[in-house]
């Protein structure tokens, strides 16, 4: 489900030294001709890098992103709304299982990236770390959350990574379907009962911020941008992405009859866009760091699904094993006979 | 037309709903991420079952009904499921086994619907049981994993089987009108045991040992929280539509 920006590690702002510069000017070449890199192809060493430690956060992030929905599957308030959100959540599992498919092309396996999510040392995006308090929130999620990760998306569907293109095209159409039934749930919700819709007004007021945070810091502080450009990993700016997201979701909540909790916020005809009030940064920060609301609660549930799981993926292994190797000593009977 | 009586409708659809519910407890906890989404399309499927009838119901009943009010403004006490649906997930062994029996159950069920004298629940029951097969083969191949596993699975499934087998009796009991009970037992017994026998697991325990009262009161208590927590919303806001 979603990306957040990608340039949130300064540990990633390198440069993407190669030895072999022939081979990297060829590879840029194709780049600028825009044709698809595939696992098989050489790639620059932080080429690579870049890719896994995005297309890993961005599966982690689909993985971690079932818990705070997954919370409301049990309670949710009529049968086609329970079945239609089993149904969402069920294809970020999807999503995060294509995704992670995608980066083990790149050499490095499972294990190892969900170890890096359990350590600490990956991130996910950082919205998953707040609290899904209502039910509104679940509709919230999808009309906003959704909604942005699809700003942030489309574009890697062009993204010069063959695997990870591919993988993006069919997770934007599922997207598609996310963001329109939580934008449906929302309108049932401003339709219906005065507490319904102050149940939606009360979780647009909590979710608008953090979700403008979602496209990360602005491009003047984003130094990581010109290089997962040139690569052709990044296609639009954070703050480009942003606006497109302001502009587009205030229509939608005059429709609704909702207001957007910013009083700065009104139509500049000069620059053709909504000016919008300021990002508070340190939130945004904390929260990637691990002082959210949810971040401890977040990776105990993950960490506590993934060791209470050894025992049965160990089964699963041994049985395996076993079965195998009496497969193996029937035809060597057999071979005897 | 020759309709099935509404009580049996409803101990179908009531066992869909309680037991996708607590299969939907699974959605991101799931020991693998395969597992997980495998889950959840049990789920899927149950609740899924467990509205046409439900849908079914209402539109026979005619009085104002809908697959919500049955749903969710229903007390424990009206809840016709049958008691091994609502017992508490346990671990994965027991999440598996439950599955198991359930669907083992339902195979047969859904097979004799689909021919049976009520064209618009055999409509339902067709398409059912192709579902009922690949639960029943997916809880089919985790439990011999588990039996022909690890030391410690073994002691898992074991112990699943000895939690969940007092139920069974009153399951494979439960008379459904139209179908013929004993059919349907036997070629449950004869899955179950093949199962098992797969998994070098003892065979199958189905006896009528043990506390009756205390297992069925323990299988309310379970729905009445289950409930609570499924109807909670909605009851808390009777008029909204959703």
């Amino acid at each position: 489900m979603y990306t957040q920006a990608i340039d949130t590690d300064p540990t990633l702002r390198t440069s993407a030294a190669s030895d072999d510069g022939a081979a990297e000017d060829a590879f840029l070449a194709r780049i600028a001709d825009d044709e698809k890199i595939e696992p098989q192809d050489w790639m620059p060493e932080a080429y690579r890098k870049t890719l896994v430690r995005q297309i890993s956060q961005h599966a982690h992030s689909e993985v971690v992103g079932m818990l705070p929905e997954g919370g409301w599957i049990t309670r949710a308030p009529s049968l086609k709304r329970k079945e239609i959100l089993l149904a969402k959540v069920q294809d970020e599992g999807g999503h995060g299982l294509y995704l992670y498919a995608a980066a083990e092309t790149l050499g490095v396996s499972r294990e190892q990236l969900i170890d890096a999510l359990h350590s600490g040392k990956a991130k996910y995006s950082s919205i998953f770390n707040y609290e899904t308090k209502t039910w509104a929130d679940i509709g919230t999620i999808g009309w906003l959350v959704d909604g942005a990760a699809i700003m942030n998306q489309v574009p890697l569907c062009r993204c010069s990574y063959g695997p990870y293109a591919r993988a993006m095209i069919r997770i934007c159409k599922e997207e598609s379907f996310h963001q329109r039934q939580g934008f449906d749930i929302v309108r049932a919700l401003c339709e219906g009962t005065p507490e319904q819709k102050a149940m939606a007004q009360e979780s647009l007021n909590r979710w608008w911020w953090p979700t403008l945070m979602m496209f990360g810091p602005h491009d003047s502080d984003s130094t990581h941008t010109g290089q997962a450009s040139a690569y052709g990993i990044k296609r639009i700016s954070n703050d480009e992405l942003r606006q497109k997201f302001v502009d587009v979701t205030v229509a939608q909540a005059e429709f609704l009859g909702l207001s957007i909790p910013d009083p700065a916020l009104r139509w500049n005809p000069a620059r053709g866009h909504y000016d919008f009030g300021k990002i508070d940064w340190d939130e945004f920060w904390r929260v990637v760091n691990g002082q959210g609301p949810c971040n401890e609660a977040r990776m105990n549930d993950r960490i506590s699904a993934f060791e209470e799981g050894r025992w049965v993926r160990d089964a699963a292994s041994a049985h395996a094993a076993k079965h195998a190797a009496r497969a193996v000593a029937r035809a060597g009977a057999l071979e005897a006979a | 037309m020759s309709a099935l009586p509404s009580q049996s409708l409803l101990l179908i659809a009531d066992s869909c709903l309680v037991w996708g519910h607590r299969l939907s407890e699974w959605c991101g906890h799931g020991p693998q991420l395969e597992e997980d989404i495998a889950l959840t399309n049990t789920a899927l499927d149950v609740i899924g079952q467990a509205r046409l009838l439900y849908q079914l119901y209402s539109s026979r009943a005619g009085n104002g009904l809908t697959e919500d009010k049955l749903a969710y403004f229903r007390g424990p006490d009206a809840f016709q499921n049958v008691a091994i649906a609502a017992v508490e997930n346990g671990d994965y062994a027991q999440t598996v086994l439950r599955s198991l029996i359930l669907s083992a159950w339902f195979v047969p069920l859904w097979r004799a619907l689909a021919v049976g004298r009520d064209p618009e629940l055999a409509a339902i029951a067709v398409e059912a049981e192709k579902a009922a097969r690949v639960q029943r083969r997916h809880a089919s191949d985790w439990t011999i994993r588990f039996g022909d596993g690890t030391a410690e699975s073994r002691r898992r499934i074991e112990h699943a089987i000895s939690t969940l087998a007092p139920w069974v009796p009153a399951l494979l009991a439960t008379e459904i009108d139209g179908t013929d009970r004993a059919h349907r037992e036997n070629e449950w017994r004869a899955f179950v045991a093949e199962v098992m026998a797969e998994a070098t697991l003892a065979a199958f325990p189905v006896n009528a040992n043990g506390d009756h009262h205390a297992f069925e009161a323990n299988a309310k208590q379970a729905l009445s929280a289950l409930l609570h927590e499924m109807q909670s919303l909605a009851r808390e806001h009777p008029e909204a539509v959703w």
